[in-house]
């Protein structure tokens, strides 16, 4: 068994990588296993990035390379492949962040109030001594702005490719971003007692 | 961070920041020393973002993945084949209901009239989407942004669930649950009390002047 074990490069976009999309598109599922195990880190991570619950991320881990092998026949390899699957995987993420909301929202009024609770709790720890730590103030975040930090100073993605993948504009993503450098900002510095 | 007047905004900052400023932000930069702490912490947060440990799955995920590629393609194996079928089955369905709107004009009269319906809220609702674009260019204090932010979620929702309604009523997508047109409406009414309620965020402070409820759009 030669892909068994496959160690985890997930920035190495190489020539195995070429070798095993063309195995996996003949139906071979252990060339498919090692796409999997190649990527499943990066995906995995960028999910719950976005949607933040490690139950939510498996199931976007999974939902992307389920769409994946159906999409692999018509992937032609002008971008890198990696890119391709990040792709998937944002915009199942980003479907996730959407239908999650409605799901818990039994009505409009239910989520607002919801949503007003999360940013007061937001305020009072931001509030209290305890330091926020970069981790958990990109948590507090609202989903989208979350997202969109993410996904345009971490994963490099334009603006305008954000306002694409999310079906929103560009003014809205330039002002999620500024928005979210605001509030990490603020709340990394509330610890340090000036404010 | 409330802008003075002259200071640009920390959009316009984080636009110079991944190189699509304007020259008078560059220039601005030049000469004042607060705004360049400014633009240094924003790439500075960046960098921490990026430092940050990579999350890893907690388990392998593997064999429920590989299970649900086997199902979907069975799935779409057998839809392949009743597909053919159910061609068939729609068209004797569509001359059905041909047959049947015919006969009942005053059913089609009231269809007729839940279109205009949507497509009257739909166009009041493009309108506000224009004025709260508007809005939002300009700078705010941080107080407003925050009462804003959840309200511009639940419409990032609502949004998506309008998508996937024309989605698969144009049968590209596989959405379970195809709303009545009933519920389309009350979709699209929620989407305009939702900026209804931005509306008089952004406009908090000149509640006592402005009445805002009327003559929308003017703006
Ligand atoms: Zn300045």
């Amino acid at each position: 068994m030669v892909f068994t074990r496959v160690k985890r490069q997930p920035n190495v976009v190489s020539a195995s990588d070429d070798l095993l999309i063309a195995r996996a598109k003949r139906g071979d599922g252990e060339a498919l296993e090692s796409l999997y195990r190649l990527h499943e880190g990066r995906v995995y991570n960028l999910a719950r990035r976005i949607c933040r619950k490690p139950e939510d991320a498996e199931e976007v881990l999974q939902e992307t390379f389920v769409e994946l092998a159906r999409s692999l026949p018509s992937f032609r390899g002008d971008g890198s492949f990696a890119g391709w699957i990040r792709r998937i995987a944002v915009t199942k993420a980003l479907m996730r962040l959407r239908h999650d909301r409605l799901r818990a929202a039994d009505s409009l009024e239910d989520a607002t109030a919801s949503d007003l609770q999360s940013a007061h709790h937001f305020h009072e720890q931001a509030r209290g001594n305890a330091r926020l730590d970069l981790e958990s103030a990109l948590n507090s975040l609202p989903a989208m702005t979350r997202a969109v930090v993410w996904l345009h100073d971490v994963e490099g993605y334009t603006h305008e490719e954000i306002a694409e993948l999310s079906g929103r504009s560009v003014s809205f993503s330039k002002s999620r971003l500024a928005r979210a450098h605001d509030r990490l900002r603020s709340s990394l510095r509330s610890g340090g007692g000036n404010s | 961070m409330k802008p003075a007047p002259n200071h640009p905004t920390l959009e316009d900052l984080l636009d110079h920041r991944d190189g699509r400023g304007t020259t008078a932000t560059t220039k601005h930069l030049a000469s004042c020393e607060a705004c360049r702490e400014r633009l240094e912490e924003t790439y500075q947060l960046r960098s921490q973002l990026r430092a940050l440990s990579s999350l890893a799955p907690p388990r392998d995920r593997w064999p429920a993945v590989r299970a649900a590629i086997e199902a979907e393609s069975s799935r779409r194996r057998r839809s392949l084949i009743a597909r053919a079928g159910l061609a068939a089955a729609a068209i004797a369905l569509f001359a059905l209901v041909a047959v049947f709107i015919v006969d009942r004009s005053s059913e089609l009269a009231a269809r007729q009239a839940l279109e205009a319906q949507l497509n009257s809220l739909r166009e009041q609702s493009e309108r506000l989407d224009d004025e709260l674009r508007a809005l939002q260019r300009r700078a705010m204090p941080t107080w407003r942004a925050e009462l804003l932010l959840p309200l511009e979620d639940d419409l990032f929702a609502i949004d998506g669930e309008i998508d996937s309604q024309v989605l698969s009523a144009s049968g590209e997508g596989t959405s379970p649950n195809r709303l009545t047109p009933d519920e389309l409406i009350e979709l699209w009414q929620d989407r305009l009390t939702l900026q209804d309620t931005m509306l008089q965020v952004h406009y908090a402070p000149a509640v006592v002047e402005t009445s805002f409820t009327t003559d929308r759009g003017s703006l």
